[in-house]
């Protein structure tokens, strides 16, 4: 009986290991590699904002035969040959490519801000504060319309400060150290770019200065990442301190032109409102269609960003000229059809539209639709093994799209105030949260349209994929209750049509 | 005779062992003896701890679950038993929209041992029992959807220890320690944010440390027993303000509660069982009332052997 009850211990203690595996994989760090291709005329692209490259100005380069030079490559060679092992791990965190791990941070300050305020004890709701990040409700609240703003201005920005890089370091063309003295070993891939300014330094500084705006409250963090980015590109032999001073003053310059003459400019500050505000809005939509949507929260909680479809868009017209037409009344054929299909899905889920709706949900504390795309975006750019130019533009003409397609689509949910199936359905219940603003155009389906539009312009082997994740994403909202048919349907069409507008820029900015 | 893992789910929470026989309870069956046992339990709330904020939430109501919880006591020996149990769970929210679940939870699978058996005198006995166990999810229910899931959707190897003291007058006390390891959990998220961004799929599960103190009374066909139960997971994360409770939460809780078995004099196999249990005080939990009522029936399946009639 002894040997049994030990055996039968044993057996359950090896058991136990087998469930004790439990470190989670979360630094997925790419290996860096040599670019596919280093887009020598990228400095002579159009860039999305700036006027003028050449209001953007660097300092001429020592010669690389001056002492002054000479020293410097000495420095480096001596700090990169001794490099600890946090040194390290910062190399290979920023190593691959520096625009995807710029939107690894903005996406994850996107889900650490993604959570609505709790209401106050007299049921209102409070608003956060930009100039109090810090003070709850922590600023800002950064759902999904927001995120798609950030992400915009970074890629919009790390572009065009790009575009600026590109035309010095060909003007200047100063070979990297490790090509000045071949006894230095750098320890990231050698690239056939001339180093002078520095493109990470340009990505580091013109990303701390768009996100420590959009992210107030973590300004001393992004400090620290810039610097640590900086920093790796010593580290590991890549570059001399004045291409990254160089770098720098690029990137500040870039950052603050499109925070003052844009941010600062484009209605964002307005799109937040009051309870009075969204109702006014319900009650012009109850007159002119006969329904109007509400809050299903309780307390009653305003509407999301009612005037965000008035912030200034990237690339369409205006919103006008993209927005669809109104959805079927309740009653009708078309309707009704849709409320059959969605009480079915949600009375009888799958496991497999069950780990759609939650796969694409992109809820509260995570990086929120727009983050989704963002991380399928990321990794694109790395399977291609993109240089920081392109991967920009990649970033840049999917976030200006997906932020023009949230503009879009949060202009047609408060002109139609469509309904929610909570809204139109009675003791109807999902299977995700559902989100606090109007229906009718899905907001997944709009962003992930716009978003999979320019993807699979940019990389046509992905396009089938790409395009059934928008489907996914849009089929999603169905599955978990959220959205009719025709929120969807009409938020994919949505979506495509407001990507052209960019698309059709892109093709036209000499990238290609 | 019921392992209350299962609740430990959802903000819920039950603690273990308030029906009949448990892995950390006091008894154990002889040889060849068999009890199953059907409890039913009604739990809710309409408060719970957002962290360490107490808080109400219109968004949910009183949340609720009803559970069938079937389970099997066999007698391998007398100083080792197999407890076995699968309950079947409903979950509901009274306001919002989200949509309460039903199904299958966790099968638990539980091996009781009689350590040490020590006569302090003829009025007075010590013993010290172990019980090690596998939690397994079986039930296909979704575990990311909290409070409303019908659970966590980890395994589990559980490990309990129990000394208990007992006298003639049919007075006793019983303390318990247990420690859950428990497998991390896959979830459909590409990422969420807790205590910092997590780009994965993978939920890193806190294990479980139990505790309890119970004092009771066990005569002839009659088991009275008032209990103190406490769980507290190593580590996990504190629900950030006014976000959904996550798998990963640190959930604590302390509860009271009080059970009774009787045995029918008119059939002696067969027992009701009724409990209770108060929420006290926790954290990242629901400040749950639970109520129960269950039948369990007893039988020999096989003799005993002289060798092991003697308690």
């Amino acid at each position: 009986m002894k040997t049994r009850i030990v055996l039968l211990i044993g057996i359950f203690t090896i058991l136990a290991f087998i469930a004790c595996d439990k470190e989670l994989d979360i630094n997925k760090n790419s290996s860096a590699y040599t670019y596919a291709n280093i887009d020598e005329k990228a400095g002579q692209w159009k860039p999305v904002f700036l006027t003028n490259v050449s209001d953007i100005t660097v300092s001429t380069p020592a010669q690389t035969n001056s002492a002054e030079y000479l020293a410097s490559l000495a420095s480096l060679k001596s700090v990169s040959s001794s490099i600890t092992a946090d040194q390290k791990t910062a190399i290979e965190f920023w190593g691959a490519n520096s625009i995807a791990s710029w939107n690894q941070i903005a996406r994850t300050l996107a889900a650490k801000y993604n959570l609505p305020p709790a209401a106050n004890a007299d049921g209102t709701y409070p608003v956060p504060n930009a100039a109090e990040p810090g003070k709850y409700p922590y600023f800002p609240f950064a759902n999904p319309p927001y995120a798609s703003r950030a992400f915009a201005y970074l890629g919009a920005a790390q572009f065009d400060a790009l575009i600026v890089a590109w035309k010095y370091k060909y003007d200047f063309k100063r070979p990297a150290p490790y090509q000045v003295d071949n006894t230095l070993i750098p320890a990231l891939p050698k690239q056939a770019l001339p180093s002078y300014p520095s493109e990470d330094a340009v990505i580091a500084e013109v990303s701390l200065g768009i996100l420590r705006v959009m992210f107030p409250n973590d300004t001393t963090y992004l400090k620290e990442k810039a610097a640590e980015l900086k920093n790796t590109r010593l580290w590991a032999g890549m570059n001399t301190q004045d291409d990254i001073d160089a770098g720098s003053a690029i990137g500040k310059q870039v950052a603050a032109k499109f925070i003052n003459d844009r941010a600062k400019k484009d209605n964002m500050g307005k799109a937040i409102s009051t309870i009075a505000v969204t109702d006014s809005l319900a009650t012009l939509a109850e007159l002119k269609y006969g329904w109007r949507w509400r809050s299903l929260e309780s307390p009653v909680r305003p509407g999301m960003l009612p005037k965000f479809g008035d912030v200034k868009p990237w690339c369409i017209p205006d919103v006008a000229t993209v927005r669809p037409g109104p959805p079927p009344a309740p009653g009708t054929p078309e309707f009704i059809a849709d409320v059959n299909e969605i009480k079915d899905f949600t009375a009888n889920p799958t496991s497999e539209t069950r780990r759609i709706a939650n796969f694409w949900a992109d809820g509260p504390s995570t990086s929120t639709p727009p983050g989704h795309w963002n991380a399928i975006a990321s990794d694109l750019i790395l399977k291609y093994q993109m240089n920081p130019i392109r991967s920009a533009r990649t970033m840049a003409y999917m976030n200006m799209a997906i932020q023009d397609a949230g503009i879009s689509c949060w202009d047609t949910k408060y002109y139609y105030n469509g309904l929610r199936p909570s809204n139109a359905i009675s003791d109807f219940k999902t299977l995700i949260g559902v989100p606090n603003f109007p229906g009718y155009i899905s907001g997944h389906s709009t962003f992930s349209a716009a978003g999979a539009e320019v993807l699979a312009y940019i990389f046509p082997n992905e396009a089938a994929s790409v395009n059934q994740f928008a489907q996914d994403a849009s089929n999603s909202r169905i599955y978990g209750g959220i959205h009719f048919r025709v929120d969807c349907k009409v938020g994919l069409e949505t979506g495509k049509k407001v990507a052209e507008y960019a698309i059709n820029i892109a093709k036209a900015d000499g990238s290609e | 005779m019921k392992q209350f893992y299962g609740l430990l789910t959802v903000l819920f929470i039950s603690l273990n062992g308030l029906l009949a026989q448990t892995a950390n309870d006091a008894f154990m069956m002889k040889k060849g003896e068999i009890c199953i046992a059907v409890p039913y339990q009604y739990s809710s709330w309409d408060h719970y701890w957002e962290g360490t904020l107490y808080r109400d939430n219109p968004n949910l109501g009183t949340v609720s679950s009803h559970m069938v919880a079937p389970m099997f006591a066999l007698g391998l020996h007398s100083r080792l038993n197999l407890i076995a149990g699968l309950p079947w769970m409903k979950t509901k929210a009274s306001a919002g929209t989200l949509r309460g679940e039903s199904g299958f939870q966790d099968l638990s699978l539980w091996l009781k041992g009689k350590v040490i058996n020590y006569e302090i005198n003829p009025k007075h006995r010590l013993e010290v029992m172990a019980s090690v166990g596998l939690i397994l999810p079986i039930g296909s229910y979704y575990a990311d959807y909290l409070p409303l899931s019908l659970g966590l959707g980890c395994k589990a190897f559980g490990s309990r220890l129990m000394a208990n003291w007992f006298s003639e007058f049919g007075l006793f006390a019983s303390a318990n320690v247990g420690y859950d390891v428990r497998s991390n959990v896959k979830g459909d998220r590409t990422n969420y944010y807790t205590d910092q961004g997590y780009e994965t799929n993978e939920y890193k599960m806190p294990n479980l440390l139990t505790g309890g103190l119970t004092l009771g009374y066990f005569k002839n066909t009659t088991r009275v027993e008032l209990q103190y139960n406490m769980m507290n997971t190593q580590g996990g994360v504190d629900i950030r303000r006014n976000d959904a409770p996550f798998l990963t939460s640190n959930m604590d809780q302390n509860q009271i509660g009080a059970m009774i078995q009787q045995r029918m004099p008119f059939h002696k196999n067969l027992g009701i069982i009724l409990m209770a249990a108060h929420t006290l005080s926790g954290r990242n939990v629901g400040k749950s009332n639970s109520f129960g009522i269950g039948l369990l029936y007893q039988f020999k399946l096989f003799n005993k052997t002289k060798s092991e009639t003697a308690k």
